[in-house]
């Protein structure tokens, strides 16, 4: 008996602390078996999102910090960041810092724009298409003192109260050091 | 005396009260001059006998602002003869005179079209994308800011935002949205 309750325990044990099936792990699919943050896979697919979706995406945490990024294909200083995004979701592992970027272009040029964009720059992490009825309604749903101009960058924390909103193209270590302000608090 | 007083009070109390109804003063823009893409020198102050300024942060490779070529081409000659002056601004560092002057030409403007070489009237008026517009009155006091209508994509309009505004000032009422929020390309400054 005491051999048998052992033998289970420990199985349980092995099936918790393996890769992908912590409690409320909502890591990308892609990435189950335990790829490393540099070995992440190009994703395929974009989704639209609404008001509600965006609330959702900054509310539900998980334990993760978010950085957001609003960008479109039409916006050069978006698309001379983009490598730098890139290169920043290759660096810290997804359940600590999820990196997210919701495309201002319209939802019906994904096939058009979007995903050949994604595929030109390699793109690992979870890419959305704005899906808003009135162009203000997406600004002021990101944050109501943005202007609109592209790109924008927002840094939510663990919680989701966001710590960063950074207007204009950025850089790798702008946005390294920012992300890093918000991990060191709880 | 006490009489005296309480009404004293009561008239600094509605004085009060006027003072805040009437809100802020309109924002007033310093008077400036700059070149169009015929080295040709455009000062604010030539145009005040005009009933409106609209002023256009515009770009030549922007596609958010060029998908509005056309409808500002309309803007400028449903109001240019009520009185309305149109100027575009270009204050992109990477788009110079001679691609203005050739976008100008293709796209049929027939409003001048500005280089803010140093983004200097960019900063004044705190532009940050194209297309991005000011809609000043003959003593330069700011009425409008935002943006043109509420879609790049003309059949889903839905606001037309600076028409809204150019026929309230012509039939000399007050605009009531005074800000909406421009939507598009950043302006590329020089630093």
């Amino acid at each position: 008996m005491t051999t048998k309750s052992l033998l289970l325990g420990g199985l349980l044990l092995a099936v918790l602390s393996a890769p992908g099936c912590r409690p409320n792990d909502q890591r990308n699919p892609q990435l189950a078996g335990g790829a490393s943050a540099a070995d992440r896979k190009q994703v395929e697919t974009v989704e639209p999102i609404d008001k509600t979706g965006l609330e959702k995406l900054i509310k539900e945490r998980n334990g993760r910090i978010l950085f957001l990024n609003i960008w479109a294909t039409w916006c050069a200083p978006c698309v001379e960041e983009f490598p730098d995004l890139v290169k920043l979701s290759r660096t810290y592992p997804e359940h600590e810092v999820e990196v997210v970027g919701i495309s201002a272009d319209y939802p019906d040029e994904v096939e058009s724009k979007i995903l050949p964009f994604i595929k030109k720059h390699d793109v690992p992490f979870r890419i959305f298409v704005a899906k808003f009825e009135h162009q203000e309604d997406f600004i002021n749903g990101v944050n109501p003192s943005w202007s609109g101009a592209l790109p924008v960058t927002l840094i939510y924390d663990r919680h989701g109260n966001q710590r960063h909103f950074l207007v204009g193209q950025g850089t790798f270590d702008r946005f390294k050091k920012s992300i890093d302000t918000v991990r060191t608090r709880l | 005396m006490m009489k005296n007083r309480s009404l004293a009070l009561l008239m600094m109390g509605l004085l009060l009260s006027f003072a805040l109804q009437a809100g802020e003063a309109p924002k007033k823009v310093k008077a400036f001059t700059l070149e169009d893409y015929h080295g040709v020198k455009h000062s604010l102050a030539d145009y005040k006998s005009s009933k409106a300024i609209v002023l256009m942060f515009i770009a030549t490779q922007c596609p958010v602002s060029n998908a509005y070529n056309g409808r500002m081409v309309e803007l400028q000659k449903d109001y240019a003869s009520k009185g309305v002056t149109f100027i575009g601004i270009n204050a992109n560092k990477q788009e110079g005179v001679e691609e203005i002057k050739n976008h100008a030409k293709e796209h049929g403007f027939d409003f001048p079209v500005l280089k803010d070489w140093n983004n200097v009237i960019a900063d004044q008026l705190e532009a940050s994308v194209t297309p991005e517009i000011y809609v000043l009155n003959s003593s330069l006091e700011l009425l409008y800011h935002g943006r043109i209508d509420d879609s790049q994509r003309e059949g889903k309009v839905s606001s037309k935002d600076l028409r809204v505004s150019l026929d309230k000032i012509l039939s000399g009422k007050p605009v009531e949205t005074q800000e909406t929020k421009a939507f598009g390309c950043t302006i590329k400054r020089i630093k």
